[in-house]
C-alpha cells in the first residue's frame, strides 16, 4: 500500500534532522552494541545522560598522542571476521571483573556500570552476598548504579597492570558518576586495582589463578 | 565604488541637464540657467583632481572579511545527540578567537578569529534534544517525554533516538514534544539563537548574523538552505524559523521563498537563502525539471530562485561542489574531496546521470540556458564556502579540523570510522573523507550586518577551502597589463569594470572582455600555484561548453603543447606534516583576455585559485596520534579559492 504523502512527509523531516548529521541506524540485534556499526547516537547522548562524559575521549587521544596510552585496541583496516573485536573486549572486561571481585569486600552492597565510549557497550558489576558478579553487554546500568565511562584502551592498561583505577580517574581517562557518597565509597575500594596483575599457571597440573605486584618498570640503563 | 563626486559639481550638472539640451563646445562658452552664469571653467574647478592619496575618496571594500555562514550548535538536534555540548554563545567566543573546551574535552582555539559567523541551527526540532536531556518539565509531563527521559537515564540512548525516528514517521510523535511553530519552547530556543547573536554583535569588528537552516531532505536527497538574515533581533524576532513539516512547514524550496517574501512584507527586514551539498541532492539539487511536480522549470520558479538565492555554499565539510571529473575531464583539478557516493542518507546510490544538476560549474551552465529560454536565470549565484560543522566549532583549517560532529573530534581513530553506512545500498563513507573545508569571503565595506548581507546579495564574495588567501576578480572591457601591476588593482578594478558577481553586456565591437585577476596567499599558509578563470558559455546553436584557462602561474613553467601547465610540483612532508614554501609564488597577478569571445554568445567567467600542495588534515592526525592509515587514506591537498562569477548578456 502506498505511503500517504503526510507520512513520506514525517518520516523525510525525521530523516532530515538525523541524516543532517548522517548518523548510523544499525539493525535491532546490534542495539546495544557497537562493533558492527557505530552508534553516534548512544555516544553523543552519554555527553548529555553523563555530562561531559564524552571528556574521556579526549583524555584518551591526548595519552595516546603523549604516549601514556597505547592506540586503539584494534587494528580498524582489518574486517572484523566473527566479532573478534567484541570477543577480545569482552574478555579483558572480564579479567577486570575477576579483579574487581577479588578487591570486593565481602558484604559491599555496591553495584556499579561500567560503558567503553567506542561501542557504548554496558557492563554491569552487580553485587550480592556471594560477590560482585559481571554481566557483560547489558543494556544499560542499574538504578543506583555507580556509572563509570571509560575507553578499551584504559580497560586494557588496567588489566595489563600498567595502570590503576584512581590514576585512570585521575589523568581523566576514566570518569565516575553517581552519589558522592557512593562515587567516594567506589574510589575508596577500587582506586588501586590495576596495581596488581592476575595470570593463570598451569605448570602444576591444573589452572590457578596467580596474583602478583605489577611488574616494577625497567631500570633505565646506565 | 565610483569616486565620490563632488557635490557642487552633481548639483551643478544635475541643473545643467533639467536647464540645457547640451554643453556648447566653443572653450569659454557660458551656460545660463536657473543658478546663473556656470562656465566649463568653473565646472572644472569645482572637480577636483584625483587626490595624491589613491586611496582616498574611495568606498571599495579593502579587504574580504571571512567568516562561517553555517555553523550548528547544541541547539541543533542531530548535533546533541551526536554529542555537542557547546551553545551559541561558545560558537560565537570561538569564532572570536577564545579558547574554549571541546565537547570531548580537548582545548581548541582557532589561528585567528574570524570576522563574521551564522549560528545556522536546523529549525525542525530546534532546542527538543538539550530540553529533554535536561529534563524540561514541560516535556516530562507528557508520558512519552518522560518515558523518553528515563530511558536515556537509564543508558538507552540509542533506542530513545530510534523511537524518536520511528514515531515521528509514523505521525505518532506527540503534538506536544514538536519544536515548531506554535510550540513557546520553540519560540524560547530561538529568542536564545538571537540573544546570543546580539551580545556578541561587535559592529566594525566581529559580525554575528542570525540565521538558522531550512532542512529539506525529500526522500533523502539534500536540498537544505541556510537562510540569513539582514537585520537584527526586534525583526527577526517577529518570525519563527520555518520548518519542513506540514502544514506549518514545507520541504519545497517554492514554499520557502513565499516564506522570505512574508518575512520581507512583515518585517520591512531582508533575507536571503544559501543552498549547499548539491552533491548529496541526487540531481535535484539545480534541476531543469522540479522534482516536486515532475515539470520543467518554469519562469516563476527561475524568478523566485534568482530573487532569493544570490550565493550558493560550494564546498564544506561534506565534500567539494564546484565540479567533478564526470562533468570536466579535461580539468585535472576536477577530482577534490568528492562524496559522489549517494543522497544525503544514501538511501539511492548516485547515478552518472544526476551530476549534472548538482554541481555548480554545471548549474552556472544550465543558467544561462535557462536564461536564454525563461529570460531569467536561476542559477546566476556567487560563491561562498562554510564548514556545517555540528561541534559549535567553526573551524575549516586542515591543522585544526575538529570533525563534523562532537563523536568525530580528534582521536585516534576517527580516520577509520564510518561517517555514514547505509546497509541498504551498501554505501559507506568513511571518516577520512570529511573535507575540512571551508570558509566564505565577503567584500564588504564595513564589518556590519548590513553590509556583509548587501555585499552578499550583489555576489561580491568567494569560497576558500579553509585558507584565508585574498583574491579579486574584476571584469570589464578595457583593462591593460599595467592595471595588474598596480599595488592596489581595485583602483582600477572598480573603476574600469565590475568585480565578481558582476555583470557584463554592451560589448563595443571588435572587443572582448578582459578581466583582472590578483591573489595573495594566506599570510601565514601557502604559496600559490596558479590563477585560472573558468569560461562557460551557450554556443548560438545552443550547446554548453566550458573551458578552463590558467592566466598567472608562479615560476617559470610554460604551457604544453596541450596547452596544459606542468604540476607546481610537491613539498609535503607527510610523515611531519609539514611543507615549505620553496614553491609557488606569494602573489600571483595579470590581465586577462577572452581569446575566443563571440558577442552573440552568453557566458561567465570565475577565478579559481589552486596553492601549492599541503597536507591535508589525515597527515596532521597521522602525525599527532602516531596512526598509520591504509593507502587509500589522501594525505596532501590543493587548497583553493572559487570567486563569483561575471555574467556577459549580449545586449539585445
Amino acid at each position: 500500500m502506498p505511503q500517504s504523502p503526510g507520512k513520506l512527509a514525517r518520516g523525510a523531516v525525521a530523516a532530515s534532522v538525523f541524516a543532517g548529521l548522517t548518523i548510523t541506524w544499525p539493525s535491532a540485534p546490534v542495539l546495544a552494541c557497537g562493533y558492527e556499526d557505530p552508534t553516534s547516537a548512544a555516544q553523543g547522548a552519554l555527553n548529555w545522560v553523563y555530562p561531559d562524559s564524552l571528556h574521556v575521549v579526549g583524555a584518551i587521544a591526548m595519552a595516546v598522542a603523549a604516549r601514556e596510552l597505547p592506540p586503539p585496541n584494534f587494528n580498524p583496516t582489518e574486517k572484523d571476521l566473527f566479532g573478534f573485536r567484541f570477543r577480545k573486549t569482552a574478555g579483558s572486561i572480564a579479567q577486570l571483573g575477576g579483579v574487581f571481585r577479588l578487591a570486593s569486600p565481602v558484604q559491599s552492597s555496591l553495584s556499579f556500570s561500567l560503558v567503553l565510549v567506542e561501542a557504548v557497550l554496558w557492563t554491569r558489576f552487580e553485587a550480592d552476598p556471594d560477590g560482585l558478579h559481571t554481566q557483560i553487554h547489558v543494556n544499560g546500568p542499574a538504578p543506583g548504579d555507580v556509572v563509570l565511562v571509560s575507553g578499551e584502551s584504559v580497560i586494557a592498561e588496567i588489566d595489563a597492570g600498567r595502570l590503576t583505577i584512581g590514576r585512570a580517574f585521575d589523568r581523566g581517562y576514566l570518569r565516575l558518576y553517581g552519589p558522592k557518597d557512593r562515587v567516594d565509597q567506589f574510589l575508596g575500594l577500587y582506586r588501586n586495582v590495576g596495581e596488581t596483575v592476575i595470570t593463570e599457571d598451569d605448570t602444576l597440573g591444573s589452572t590457578w589463578v596467580v596474583i602478583q605486584p605489577r611488574p616494577a618498570p625497567a631500570a633505565p640503563a646506565q | 565604488m565610483f569616486p565620490r563626486m563632488n557635490q557642487l559639481l552633481a548639483i551643478s550638472l544635475l541643473t545643467l541637464v533639467i536647464s540645457q539640451p547640451a554643453w556648447p563646445q566653443e572653450p569659454g562658452a557660458v551656460l545660463n540657467g536657473d543658478i546663473g552664469e556656470l562656465t566649463k571653467g568653473d565646472v572644472q574647478k569645482l572637480y577636483k583632481v584625483p587626490p595624491y592619496s589613491p586611496y582616498a575618496e574611495r568606498s571599495f571594500p579593502l579587504r574580504p572579511l571571512f567568516g562561517d555562514t553555517h555553523l550548528h550548535t547544541d541547539l541543533s538536534l542531530d548535533a546533541a545527540a551526536a554529542g555537542a555540548r557547546l551553545g551559541p554563545e561558545d560558537a560565537y567566543r570561538f569564532a572570536k578567537g577564545e579558547q574554549v573546551i571541546s565537547s570531548t574535552g580537548q582545548p581548541v582555539k582557532l589561528a585567528r578569529p574570524l570576522d563574521f559567523l551564522v549560528v545556522a541551527d536546523h529549525s525542525d526540532g530546534m532546542g527538543f534534544f538539550t530540553d529533554l536531556i535536561a529534563g524540561k518539565p514541560e516535556l516530562l509531563a507528557v508520558p512519552q517525554g518522560r518515558k523518553w527521559f528515563d530511558m536515556l537515564q537509564a543508558g538507552q540512548a540509542q533506542a530513545v533516538t530510534l523511537e524518536i525516528l520511528g514515531t515521528f514517521s509514523q505521525g505518532k510523535f506527540p503534538k506536544e514534544l514538536y519544536y515548531g511553530p506554535g510550540n513557546p519552547a520553540y519560540r524560547s530556543t530561538w529568542e536564545r539563537i538571537v540573544d546570543a547573536a546580539e551580545k556578541a554583535n561587535d559592529p566594525g569588528h566581529f559580525t554575528a548574523i542570525i540565521g538558522y537552516e531550512w532542512t529539506s531532505t525529500a526522500t533523502g536527497d539534500n536540498l537544505h538552505r541556510n537562510v540569513i538574515f539582514r537585520d537584527s533581533g526586534n525583526k527577526a524576532l517577529q518570525i519563527v524559523p520555518y520548518t519542513t513539516l506540514p502544514p506549518l512547514g514545507s520541504t519545497n524550496p517554492r514554499d520557502l521563498w513565499k516564506w522570505l517574501a512574508n518575512y520581507k512584507e512583515k518585517t520591512g527586514g531582508d533575507v536571503l537563502a544559501i543552498a549547499h551539498n548539491g552533491n548529496l541532492s541526487n540531481g535535484t539539487m539545480f534541476p531543469l525539471i522540479d522534482s516536486f511536480n515532475g515539470k520543467p522549470i518554469d519562469r516563476d520558479y527561475a524568478q523566485q530562485r534568482a530573487k532569493w538565492e544570490m550565493l550558493y555554499e560550494t564546498t564544506q565539510i561534506k565534500g567539494d561542489g564546484e565540479t567533478h571529473p564526470f562533468l570536466s575531464p579535461n580539468d585535472e583539478f576536477a577530482n577534490f574531496e568528492r562524496w559522489d557516493k549517494g543522497n544525503l542518507d544514501l538511501s539511492q546510490k548516485k547515478t552518472p546521470d544526476m551530476f549534472e544538476f548538482e554541481y555548480a560549474r554545471s548549474a552556472l551552465k544550465n543558467g544561462l540556458k535557462l536564461e536564454a529560454g525563461l529570460g531569467v536565470n536561476p542559477y546566476k549565484f556567487g560563491l561562498i564556502g562554510s564548514t556545517d560543522s555540528h561541534t559549535g566549532l567553526a573551524t575549516a583549517d586542515s591543522d585544526n579540523f575538529w570533525g563534523k560532529a562532537a563523536i568525530a573530534e580528534p582521536s585516534p581513530d576517527r580516520w577509520s570510522h564510518p561517517f555514514m553506512t547505509n546497509p541498504k545500498t551498501g554505501t559507506t563513507i568513511m571518516g577520512w573523507e570529511a573535507t575540512a573545508s571551508g570558509y566564505a569571503a565577503v567584500w564588504a565595506q564595513e564589518n556590519t550586518r548590513v553590509s556583509i548581507f548587501d555585499a552578499m546579495k550583489r555576489r561580491e564574495t568567494y569560497a576558500t577551502t579553509g585558507p584565508r588567501m585574498i583574491v579579486r576578480f574584476f571584469g570589464g572591457w578595457d583593462y591593460d597589463a599595467k592595471d595588474a601591476q598596480s599595488r592596489s588593482p581595485a583602483l582600477a578594478g572598480y573603476t574600469k569594470g565590475v568585480p565578481m558577481g558582476g555583470d557584463l553586456t554592451d560589448a563595443s565591437a571588435g572587443k572582448s572582455p578582459t578581466f583582472l585577476v590578483a591573489a595573495l596567499k594566506d599570510p601565514i599558509g601557502a604559496n600559490l600555484d596558479r590563477y585560472q578563470i573558468v569560461k562557460g558559455w551557450l554556443t548560438k546553436d545552443g550547446k554548453l561548453e566550458e573551458k578552463v584557462y590558467d592566466v598567472a602561474w608562479s615560476g617559470d613553467r610554460k604551457p604544453g603543447p596541450d596547452g596544459k601547465l606542468a604540476p607546481v610540483g610537491n613539498s609535503v612532508d607527510v610523515a611531519n606534516a609539514t611543507w615549505t614554501n620553496t614553491i609557488g609564488a606569494s602573489e600571483l597577478g595579470a590581465v586577462w583576455t577572452d581569446p575566443s569571445f563571440d558577442p552573440a554568445e552568453r557566458a561567465f567567467y570565475y577565478g579559481r585559485v589552486i596553492e601549492i600542495p599541503t597536507p591535508r588534515w589525515t597527515a596532521y592526525d597521522a602525525k599527532y596520534f602516531s596512526v598509520t592509515m591504509t593507502p587509500d587514506v589522501p594525505m596532501t591537498v590543493t587548497q583553493r579559492a572559487y570567486t563569483s562569477p561575471i555574467w556577459y548578456t549580449p545586449a539585445h
